[in-house]
C-alpha cells in the first residue's frame, strides 16, 4: 500500500527540525540554570534542616537548665546556648545568601526563556523567508534548468546557513552572558554536604557551613542580565541622490486612472521637501515626522500588468541601476 | 520573495507601484516606483501604526545597500517568473 505523504506537515516537520538545531545552546543553558536552581534549592533546605536540628538542640539545653541547678554546668550549658545562637545567626545569613542567588538565577532563566520567543521567531521567519526564495528557484529550474538558476539556489542557500549562522553566534554570546552574570563564581565543585556525617558534632556541621563558596557570593552584587542588546548602528545621513538616474520613456498611464493626480504627481523625495531639510528620513520608522508618509489606499494588479512591467525594457535597467547606485553608496 | 505586488495611494495622492517587498531583521521593505515619474525609485520602510500603513524611507546607507542586494535578487527571480 502506498503510504500517503502531507507535503505541507513535512515541510512543517522539517523546518520545525531545522530551528531545532539552532535552539540545542538555549536548551542547555536552560538545563544548566534548572540544575543549578535545584540543586542551591537542596542546600537551602539543608540549611533549614541544620537551623531546625540546633533549635532543638537549644530547646534541649535550656530544659537541662530547668532540672540541673549545679552552677557549672548551668554556665557550660550558657556557653553552648549562646555557641548555638551564633551558629543559627550565621545559618540564617547563609539561606538568606542562597535565596538571593535562587532569585537572581530563576530571573535569569525567566529572562532567557522570554528572548528564546523571540529569537526562535527570528529564526522561524529568516528560514520561511530563504525557503520561499529558495522554493521559487526550484519551481524555476523545474522550468528552465540552467547553470544561472542553480547558482542562485547554492547562493541562497548559502546565504540562508551564514544569516542563521551569526544569529546563532549573536544568541550563543547573550546566553553566555547571562550565565556569567547569573553564576559568576559557577564551579563544578559546588557546595559542601552538610549531611556528610550525622554524628560530627553541631558546631563542626556549622564550620562547614562558614567555608561554603555561598559566603563568597553573598557579598557578590549580582545583576540581571540583559540579554537583548541595542544593536542600533550610528544612523548615517544620506540624502537620496537621484541626479544620475537616467528618464525612461515607458508609460505607465495604465496604472493611474486619475489624470489631475497624475499633475499633482511629482517626485517624492525632490518636491514635497524644501532643500534645507534634512532630504533623509529616520530610519526609525516609528517616527511621525513630516517624511512619513501614509498610505492611503491599495489596489491590487493584475498578472499581466505585472508582467508587463517586468517584461518591459524600459524600467528595470532604471531599477536596477538605482540597486546598484544603493549597493555602491553602502560599501 | 514576496509577491504582493500592488499600487498604494499615499496621502499626498502620490501612486507608487510596489515592485517587491521583502521582511529583513524584522522590518518590512518595499521597493516601490513612482507610476507617474519612473526615476523616482526607492526603498521605503513599512510599518502599521494605530491600523495605518505609514511608509518611511531609509537614510543608513549600509542598510540601503544590504536591501539593496536582496530587492535585486528578488527582482531577478520576478523576471524570470513573468518573461
Amino acid at each position: 500500500m502506498e503510504e500517503i505523504i502531507d507535503i505541507d506537515e513535512l515541510a512543517e516537520k522539517q523546518q520545525n527540525e531545522k530551528i531545532k538545531e539552532y535552539l540545542k545552546e538555549d536548551e542547555s543553558v536552560s538545563k544548566e540554570l534548572t540544575d543549578k536552581i535545584n540543586e542551591l534549592t537542596i542546600e537551602k533546605n539543608k540549611l533549614s534542616d541544620k537551623s531546625a536540628e540546633l533549635k532543638e538542640k537549644e530547646d534541649s539545653l535550656r530544659d537541662k537548665l530547668t532540672h540541673d541547678a549545679n552552677t557549672d554546668d548551668i554556665r557550660k550549658i550558657a556557653d553552648e546556648i549562646d555557641e548555638i545562637k551564633q551558629d543559627m545567626i550565621q545559618i540564617s545569613e547563609n539561606i538568606s545568601g542562597l535565596e538571593k542567588d535562587l532569585k537572581e538565577i530563576s530571573n535569569a532563566k525567566n529572562r532567557t526563556e522570554e528572548t528564546k520567543v523571540e529569537y526562535s521567531k527570528k529564526i522561524s521567519s529568516t528560514i520561511d523567508e530563504y525557503d520561499k526564495k529558495i522554493s521559487t528557484i526550484e519551481a524555476a529550474i523545474k522550468v528552465c534548468d540552467n547553470e544561472y538558476l542553480k547558482k542562485a539556489q547554492e547562493e541562497e542557500l548559502s546565504k540562508m546557513k551564514e544569516t542563521l549562522d551569526d544569529m546563532k553566534e549573536e544568541r550563543s554570546r547573550e546566553l553566555k552572558e547571562a550565565l556569567n552574570v547569573a553564576m559568576p563564581n559557577n564551579t563544578d565543585d559546588s557546595y559542601n554536604d552538610l549531611d556528610s556525617n550525622s554524628d560530627t558534632k553541631i558546631n563542626s556541621l556549622l564550620d562547614e557551613v562558614t567555608v561554603s563558596p555561598l559566603d563568597i557570593n553573598n557579598d557578590t552584587e549580582i545583576e540581571i542580565p540583559s540579554v537583548i542588546e541595542d544593536k542600533t548602528e550610528p544612523e548615517e545621513t544620506h540624502a537620496n541622490d537621484l541626479d544620475n538616474i537616467i528618464p525612461l520613456d515607458l508609460n505607465l498611464d495604465f496604472m493611474n486612472s486619475n489624470e489631475e493626480e497624475k499633475e499633482n504627481d511629482t517626485n517624492i523625495l525632490t518636491e514635497d521637501i524644501t532643500p534645507t531639510v534634512d532630504l533623509s528620513l529616520d530610519l526609525d520608522i516609528n517616527n511621525t515626522d513630516a517624511s512619513s508618509y501614509e498610505v492611503i489606499n491599495e489596489d491590487t494588479v493584475s498578472d499581466d500588468k505585472i508582467s508587463e512591467i517586468f517584461s518591459s525594457s524600459g524600467i528595470l535597467p532604471s531599477v536596477f541601476e538605482y540597486l546598484d547606485k544603493m549597493i555602491k553608496e553602502g560599501v | 520573495m514576496s509577491i504582493n505586488h500592488k499600487i498604494i495611494t499615499l496621502d499626498n495622492n502620490k501612486k507608487y507601484f510596489v515592485l517587491e517587498e521583502i521582511s529583513y531583521e524584522d522590518n518590512n521593505y518595499s521597493l516601490i516606483l513612482n507610476i507617474d515619474d519612473e526615476t523616482d525609485i526607492n526603498i521605503v520602510s513599512i510599518k502599521e501604526e494605530n491600523e495605518k500603513i505609514k511608509i518611511s524611507d531609509i537614510n543608513d546607507s549600509k542598510l540601503n545597500s544590504e536591501l539593496s542586494k536582496l530587492f535585486k535578487t528578488s527582482i531577478e527571480e520576478s523576471i524570470k517568473m513573468y518573461s
